[in-house]
């Protein structure tokens, strides 16, 4: 079958990420490692795999691919092509070997060093005022979203939840959105507060400040703050409406209760704790992005000068750290791979094709 | 130049006629080697982005734009016909600046004077405006930004008009079947814009060119493209149910080569064709006064009908209207009579 299957890339092996949303939310999307059969470099692609057959909202859809085409930065996912086969579409995006924020924490569990994550943060502060400056909300802003590249580029995917700040209703510039859509539901972990109160002030930009604080938080401690509560999400949105704000986890906030709350799971999390101490200047942005108080989380103008993010030391200069990290992730995904790409992928497009014949009926005109 | 008129603030106006005459420049393609070329490019940016801060208030949102400025500034965009000439050159500026040139263009149509919508006014007066936007759609560079200015337009009626009334319109069913997914995808949102937004308007409008109109749908319904397909038998359904094309839709379910397109698309290889379909045909079976061909067809297949209504799409036991509806048509075939007999 694949014989047929007149592709203008090579599959060179199939992908699965952790925690990577698009399966969460399309389970009928593929994802393989490609590249262009054209290219001499072999530069290496993602190529999904969306079947719109089994898509019951094709204009949704198609509104999210219509956000990739409009926007064009350097830490912005892209999307390099976009064709139809049949009923499904194929998306080729950039690969980012180092995988989503979300799998570089499954490898370190009790969080990354400060250094990536300014790295991290400067690059996504670019992104968002990137966004911003063409009045666009991107309201995603989760570690399943975040991408790295092996060069250190960071990219911000997912335009789902994105929103224009310019009203649909009379053209103007708003200050304040009122959007509840439901899907947002989705990154409830990260959303700011004043989404969640859903009251008369609206939100602005300074909710996508929140997320990205939430994602500093849980790039530095190993995971969201506010995950694994004990009444899950109702336990989450009490705190936050309580005015509970997300921590680094390190020596300076470590509690004589959480010591004596530790258990065997987690007294090696406690004594990693215990043992690391972060910058003032990483606690100060943190607690810049995720103040309740909308007067005193800063807009992402002001972040941007702010001394964490400003003079990050360079990431090039422990290129062995990185090594590692590669090795560490390259290690992970072999771990997972699935048994028979080359099998898998012939299956796949065995069974559909199958699936798909026509009904076998005449009609008597 | 006197010193005094380096001192003396810029008027808004001036901004209008700036863009005009660097767009000047970038249109004499010869330039193009030229170090003014790249200069009337950057500076195009610069006044592009004054003139939108000078539309909406500061990118930070912290005040309104005064209006007094702001009609000044408009003023001054009609009177060097800005808006025809930053269509025309949409696809020599830069990526960002076509975007910018959208959130101007669409921020001055919804701009509202007294009871009176100036940009409408004006390209009413200008039409080649409209036919340029969609002329669009045959250059990938410009054509997503073209279709968002162009669905502003269809917003309103007038502007909607003037497309449906032009041999034009018709350059959209080529355009939602092109290759290209998002711009086939973009186009089919304006094509369905132009049909749905304004009933009345549009159930004059298919009623008239009926003929024509179906001829050309006919293939869309048949295309190779699946999407297209799928998008178009949708909205036939939505445009067939809606009571304001009453007329027409009488119309069209007396003629056979409709039922016998639906009755293919029923047992098509796609269940969300199939499903879109079945709420064309049971409009067919349906109709109290069926017309002798028609139901000549549906009785020459009375057993497959009701065989295939029969196992139709069985797991959507969650929907009651479609299980209803279904029932309903069984129904309706099996008692059809053999008036020969």
């Amino acid at each position: 079958m694949l014989n047929n299957y007149d592709l203008p890339y090579r599959i060179i092996d199939s992908l699965k990420q952790t925690n990577s949303n698009d399966e969460e939310d399309y389970d009928n999307c593929f994802t393989y490692l490609t590249y262009d059969s054209k290219d001499k470099n072999k530069t290496k692609y993602v190529l999904k795999i969306f079947d719109l057959e089994k898509m019951t909202n094709l204009s949704e859809f198609i509104k999210d691919i219509l956000w990739y085409k409009q926007l064009n930065h350097y830490n912005l996912m892209s999307l390099r092509d976009c064709f139809l086969i049949d009923t499904k579409l194929h998306l080729i995006k950039p690969y980012a070997s180092f995988g989503s924020c979300a799998d570089l924490l499954s490898v370190h569990p009790f969080g990354i060093r400060e250094q990536l994550i300014a790295h991290i943060m400067w690059q996504l502060l670019q992104a968002l005022r990137y966004l911003q400056d063409r009045h666009i909300m991107h309201r995603g802003i989760s570690s399943k979203n975040i991408y790295i590249c092996d060069n250190g580029r960071v990219l911000l995917d997912n335009f789902s939840h994105c929103i224009s700040m310019i009203s649909p209703f009379d053209g103007k510039l708003r200050r304040q959105i009122y959007d509840y859509t439901d899907s947002l539901k989705d990154e409830i972990l990260y959303l700011a507060p004043e989404i969640i109160y859903q009251n008369a002030d609206g939100y602005n930009f300074k909710s996508d400040v929140y997320s990205l604080g939430t994602v500093a938080c849980e790039l530095a401690n190993g995971s969201n703050t506010y995950i694994d509560m004990p009444f899950g999400s109702l336990s989450m949105l009490y705190a936050k409406i309580q005015g509970s704000e997300p921590i680094l986890l390190d020596q300076t906030q470590l509690t004589d209760e959480m010591i004596a709350l530790s258990d065997d799971n987690s007294s090696s999390y406690v004594e990693e704790i215990k043992r690391r101490r972060y910058t003032k200047e990483f606690h100060s942005f943190v607690k810049n992005c995720v103040s309740t108080s909308l007067e005193s989380r800063h807009s992402v103008d002001e972040l941007i000068m702010h001394p964490f993010v400003k003079h990050p030391k360079k990431i090039s200069h422990d290129s062995q750290h990185l090594a590692d990290d590669m090795a560490k992730i390259l290690g992970f995904y072999k771990a997972k791979e699935l048994n028979n790409t080359e099998a898998n992928i012939e299956q796949i497009f065995d069974n559909s094709n199958k699936k798909y014949n026509s009904i076998n009926l005449s009609w008597e005109f | 130049m006197p010193f005094s008129s380096l001192l003396a603030p810029r008027s808004k106006t001036d901004h209008a006629k700036q863009l005009r005459d660097y767009f000047t420049v970038i249109e004499n393609e010869q330039d193009k080697e030229k170090k003014n070329y790249e200069d009337a490019i950057k500076n195009i940016h610069k006044t592009l982005l004054a003139l939108k801060d000078g539309l909406f208030g500061p990118r930070d949102g912290s005040s309104e734009p005064a209006i007094s400025d702001v009609s000044q500034l408009c003023s001054g965009i009609y009177t060097q016909d800005l808006m025809t000439i930053m269509i025309n050159n949409l696809s020599r500026v830069t990526f960002e600046d076509r975007k910018e040139i959208v959130a101007i263009f669409n921020n001055l149509l919804r701009r509202q004077v007294g009871t009176k919508f100036p940009a409408v006014d004006h390209i009413i007066q200008r039409p080649g405006i409209l036919f340029k936007l969609i002329e669009g759609y045959e250059n990938a560079d410009i054509a997503l930004n073209c279709g968002m200015m162009l669905r502003e337009c269809v917003r309103v009626q007038e502007l909607a008009e003037i497309i449906l009334r032009s041999p034009d319109f018709y350059k959209f069913f080529d355009y939602v079947q092109k290759s290209t997914f998002d711009i086939a995808s973009d186009a089919f949102a304006t094509f369905k814009d132009l049909l749905t937004k304004h009933k009345p308007l549009c159930a004059d409008f298919l009623e008239r060119n009926y003929d024509h109109f179906f001829n050309k749908y006919r293939d869309l319904l048949n295309s190779e493209n699946y999407v297209t397909r799928r998008q178009s038998l949708k909205l036939l359904g939505e445009l067939l149910l809606d009571r304001y094309n009453f007329s027409v839709m009488t119309k069209y379910i007396t003629n056979t080569d409709n039922l016998k397109q639906q009755m293919n698309l029923l047992k098509e290889k796609s269940k969300n064709i199939q499903f879109e379909a079945f709420h064309v045909f049971k409009i067919f079976v349906a109709n109290p006064t069926k017309p002798k061909a028609i139901s000549d067809i549906l009785l020459r297949n009375r057993e497959k009908l009701i065989d295939f209504l029969t196992t139709f799409h069985t797991d959507r036991t969650d929907d009651e209207q479609f299980n209803d509806e279904k029932a309903y048509l069984i129904k309706q075939i099996s008692e059809l009579k053999d008036t020969k007999a």
